[in-house]
């Protein structure tokens, strides 16, 4: 059946390529088309999962290529799942997002996307690495040309262009750990190559490149603000998930000694600190959400951690729930994270701008949009009854049964970990509580904001259902257990632990569905009881309040900001006021990211330095090009009679 | 159970009254009666909602959300009985989150408005989380660490202050004075903030109802209360030995309340109000006195001490 889709996405790609028809014809044909491909592929990667049936096939390949291995194991399926489900939602926001806000290029717009959710697949199948890095390529690639949709901005081009080189940087660092594993191994086939030394290392940054591990994260919050936000959506949903995927194959291949685990999570731990401090400064939407992608990450790589210490020391229960929690995060943040993506598509739509700070009152004036916000920042601030609360709840679990262990240093780690998610978990609500009230409650700050309208359902459809999914996998916890229940399995995880879990998260559900019948039941009688008048907000006195003065985002986040003001690194350009009638004044301030504008950026001065030496050879000379040639002749010539001799 | 339901719905109120009273004979007069917040909450069910041009649907349902949300998390803490009348093994991310939700609906609420001096006080109550939950996860990890993992009722029930263990004694006290100081800050008491300073002059929970009235303002009158007592049985879970008998935990239980509360009081009578601007410094104090205990756990458990 994957087959069988991959077969329809091809020809819905050869088909685009052909069709001569008008934009919107295209466009939909190809909606409809992807869609059932994704939904074959969806029941197929199904099959694979609940069947336990691991498909494998060998391709016999001309050359040197040779055999090359092509297996859909349970975690493939698994992601394959998360990945079919999500393209659907993708490409059918996608449809509608082009049509509210056409461009130029959409057929070939639309060819890189296919692409590259084919792609996708194909690097969750492969196990041949010079086929599987033909399929990274074909991914990075097909979205970095995706990205270019509004390739008229400039600061689009530049970003893409960020992105594209920090990609190629991965992929290499990949293809070393690739020649490595090879020149170890003597196949191309990593299936089932043991993985040990340096190799796993350079596999594990070139996924980290992808996947958004600290410090090679800085392409995020680059490329997900000019990418239309359908691309976004799915890049920062799901593609970025085909890193963690390559990162749990190295996990899971390699055998980890303590420490290395205790740096992994170490690393997990500041990617995820990180990220939420930028989600927090942070003033564009877009931006805010990519941080949120990095923070997320940071918590799949916890619980990955965990997974990994738990085996190292012995202690099934830590393992079980760390892995169980990261793989329910991974498939959560796929549901939630492309919702809000896809709602900040309807914000730029309406307004025509990202920027926190010229917005506000949304929520009178695209009321399903921001309800269905205010459902994407609870699953994401990890509060009861969205899904994001029940895979930190299954993080934090396995953090508890590993306090009390016998080693130091085990035992510390585990208590550092539980204090800095618990932190940044804290941190994340008071991120998203800031960027929905700024965005949606009070009163509009900027006439764009003042004139919003609802966009049309097409719009509103998407993240309708993945509301839906967020809340019912948040509210029925054990449906997401069910589907990890295979892929445990195969990993050798404590099954008696995880049912035993389903027991607790059958307990969550009762509760849940408690609260919300409590909540009900209040609300229903205070709707009966109370008399409601209107009257303008009370503004102790003052009479004529504007919208100006309503409280901002960085006041919001003022009083942590005091806190974290040594990772917060704060730029600011003052003008002082002048005369005693002052007409204008500018004030400008940005949270600078200090791995890109400090590390990467003098190492691009450095690197660029390097190379203005070879700029003073190639001067464009007829003449000194033939001086080169001479002495290049010259040297040849002593070097073949003289030395070599 | 019942006796468990009944204390939770009337006990916070009466917790409320009897550090007002406190207050009140402490600095020589007479006071309301402790039935006082009885009498205001009845009133204000009475009353007009006056709501705010600008507040949207949140505005409107945020209130009774954060009074649904405390109530079940009130559920899983052991109120006067011998065990919460919900539980199960790691109830204590569930309880942490759904306090947090009930904040977090009441900062929209708060933000819904769009006051500046609402926005203030929203800010600084949500900034407090950030460090509040991390000292409470500890809190539980050290219980946990201490006795084994349970349930958060269990947890507390099964420890309690022994004069021949001087680990129980310290585990109590510091636990004990750490929750005291959350109940302090969550409660928005002095001297974290002066909640008899009224409407803008108070710096953080009361201006950040500012706009809210009628039932809604019940709500949260009864919300906030119903926090500063969950703190407070979780304090006086200390106190209550393993095996005793149901009337009598009841007895200790209430006893513990009445104590704390006048505690409280007297606390509110002997301090100023801390400046706002030095009050995140002093929030991280039960951070530190978390990990205080859990380090000394865990130096104690390798054979270190």
């Amino acid at each position: 059946m994957i087959t069988y889709g991959i077969v329809i996405m091809t020809v819905a790609l050869l088909i685009l390529l052909t069709d001569r028809a008008k934009t919107e014809c295209i466009s939909l044909r190809f909606m409809l088309l992807s869609s059932l491909s994704a939904i074959t592929m969806l029941f197929g990667y199904a099959k694979v999962l609940f069947s336990g049936q691991v498909q494998a096939y060998v391709l016999n390949l001309p050359g040197f290529i040779g055999l090359a291995d092509v297996v859909i194991d349970p975690l493939a399926a698994f992601v394959g799942m998360i990945f079919a489900f999500g393209s659907i939602w993708g490409i059918v926001y996608g449809h509608f997002y082009l049509k509210a806000h056409p461009g130029k290029g959409i057929k070939s717009h639309l060819f890189y996307i296919g692409l590259m959710l084919l792609s996708m697949h194909f690097v969750l199948m492969l196990r041949h690495s010079l086929l599987f890095m033909i399929a990274w390529e074909m991914m990075s690639l097909a979205s970095f040309f995706a990205i270019l949709q509004d390739r008229g901005n400039k600061e689009t081009i530049a970003n893409a262009l960020y992105y594209f080189v920090m990609m190629h940087v991965g992929a290499a660092v990949l293809l070393l750990g690739f020649g490595l594993l090879y020149s170890q191994s003597g196949s191309l086939n990593f299936g089932a190559a043991p993985l040990y030394g340096l190799a796993k290392w350079l596999l594990l940054v070139g996924f980290a490149f992808k996947a958004g591990f600290f410090p090679f994260y800085s392409w995020l919050p680059k490329a997900h603000p000019v990418a239309p936000a359908h691309l976004s959506g799915m890049m920062s949903g799901l593609m970025i998930k085909t890193g963690i995927f390559g990162i749990i194959m190295v996990l899971n291949r390699a055998s980890w000694q303590p420490y290395e685990v205790y740096i992994l999570l170490f690393i997990a731990l500041i990617t995820a600190f990180n990220g939420v401090i930028h989600t927090l400064a942070e003033t564009n939407i877009k931006r805010a959400l990519a941080y949120s992608s990095i923070e997320n990450i940071g918590i799949i790589g916890i619980g990955l951690s965990l997974w990994l210490l738990g085996r190292a020391t012995g202690n099934p229960v830590m393992a079980t729930l760390g892995f169980a929690g990261a793989m329910l995060h991974l498939l959560n943040h796929s549901l939630f994270k492309p919702m809000l993506f896809y709602l900040s598509g309807n914000i730029l739509v309406s307004t025509h701008t990202l920027e926190q700070d010229s917005l506000g009152g949304l929520s009178k004036r695209m009321p399903i949009t921001a309800l269905l916000f205010l459902l994407g920042t609870a699953a994401i601030s990890a509060l009861p009854v969205m899904n994001g609360f029940i895979s930190e709840f299954t993080i934090f679990l396995g953090i508890m049964n590993g306090f009390r262990e016998s080693n130091l240093s085990s035992t510390l780690s585990v208590v550092v970990a539980a204090a800095v998610l618990a932190f940044v978990s804290a941190l994340a609500l008071i991120a998203f509580s800031k960027l929905y009230s700024i965005v949606f409650s009070g009163e509009p700050r900027s006439p764009q904001a003042t004139t919003a309208k609802e966009v049309p359902m097409g719009m509103l459809l998407s993240p309708g259902l993945l509301a839906i999914a967020c809340l019912v996998l948040g509210v029925f916890a054990n449906l997401g257990l069910r589907m990890l229940m295979p892929l445990s399995a195969a990993f050798h995880l404590d099954i008696a632990v995880l049912s035993s879990f389903g027991t607790s998260l059958n307990i969550i559900s009762a509760v849940l569905l408690l609260l919300i019948f409590c909540f009900a039941v209040i609300y229903v009688f205070k709707h009966r009881v109370a008399i409601i008048s209107k009257a303008p907000t009370w503004g102790c006195g003052y009479g004529k309040p504007s919208p100006r003065m309503q409280y901002t985002g960085s006041a919001y986040i003022n009083p942590l900001g005091y806190f974290l003001k040594p990772f917060m690194h704060k730029t600011s350009d003052k003008q002082v006021v002048e005369g005693y009638f002052p007409t204008r004044m500018e004030y400008h301030e940005e949270v600078r990211d200090y791995l890109d504008k400090g590390i990467i950026t003098n190492l691009c001065k450095a690197i660029r330095s390097l190379f203005k030496y070879f700029d003073g050879i190639h001067n464009g000379k007829t003449n000194s090009y033939i001086t080169y040639l001479l002495l290049a002749l010259l040297s040849m010539l002593i070097w073949v009679l003289g030395v070599s001799r | 159970m019942i006796v468990s339901m009944i204390l939770i719905l009337v006990l916070p109120l009466l917790f409320m009254g009897i550090i007002t009273k406190t207050k009140a004979v402490w600095a020589g007069r007479k006071g309301a009666t402790i039935l006082q917040p009885f009498y205001t909450c009845a009133k204000l069910l009475g009353k007009t909602e006056v709501h705010s041009h600008s507040s949207s649907h949140i505005f409107r349902w945020a209130p009774s959300l954060a009074l649904a949300a405390t109530f079940v998390a009130a559920l899983l803490v052991p109120f006067g009985a011998k065990s919460a009348v919900l539980g199960f093994r790691g109830d204590f991310f569930l309880f942490m989150s759904l306090l947090a939700l009930a904040k977090a609906v009441m900062v929209l609420a708060a933000m819904d408005v769009g006051s500046s001096f609402e926005g203030m006080g929203a800010s600084r109550e949500i900034s407090f989380t950030a460090f509040l939950e991390p000292a409470f996860l500890l809190i539980i990890g050290s219980l946990a660490y201490a006795g084994g993992f349970d349930t958060m009722g269990q947890l507390f029930y099964r420890h309690t202050v022994n004069i021949h263990n001087e680990w129980s004694v310290i585990i109590a006290v510091l636990t004990a004075l750490a929750l005291f100081i959350m109940l302090l800050v969550e409660g928005s008491r002095v001297p974290f903030d002066d909640p008899a300073t009224h409407l803008e002059l108070t710096m953080i929970h009361e201006v950040m109802v500012l706009d809210t009235s009628g039932v809604n303002l019940a709500f949260v009158h009864y919300t906030a209360a119903l926090k500063v007592q969950i703190y407070a049985s979780l304090i006086s879970y200390f106190l209550i030995p393993e095996g005793m008998g149901g009337t009598m935990i009841t007895a200790v239980f209430l006893l513990c309340s009445l104590a704390l509360a006048v505690l409280a009081g007297l606390v509110e009578s002997l301090m100023p109000r801390y400046r706002i601007s030095r009050n995140l410094e002093l929030v991280i104090i039960p951070l530190s006195i978390a990990l205080l205990v859990l380090a000394a756990l865990i130096v104690h458990n390798l054979g270190g001490i």
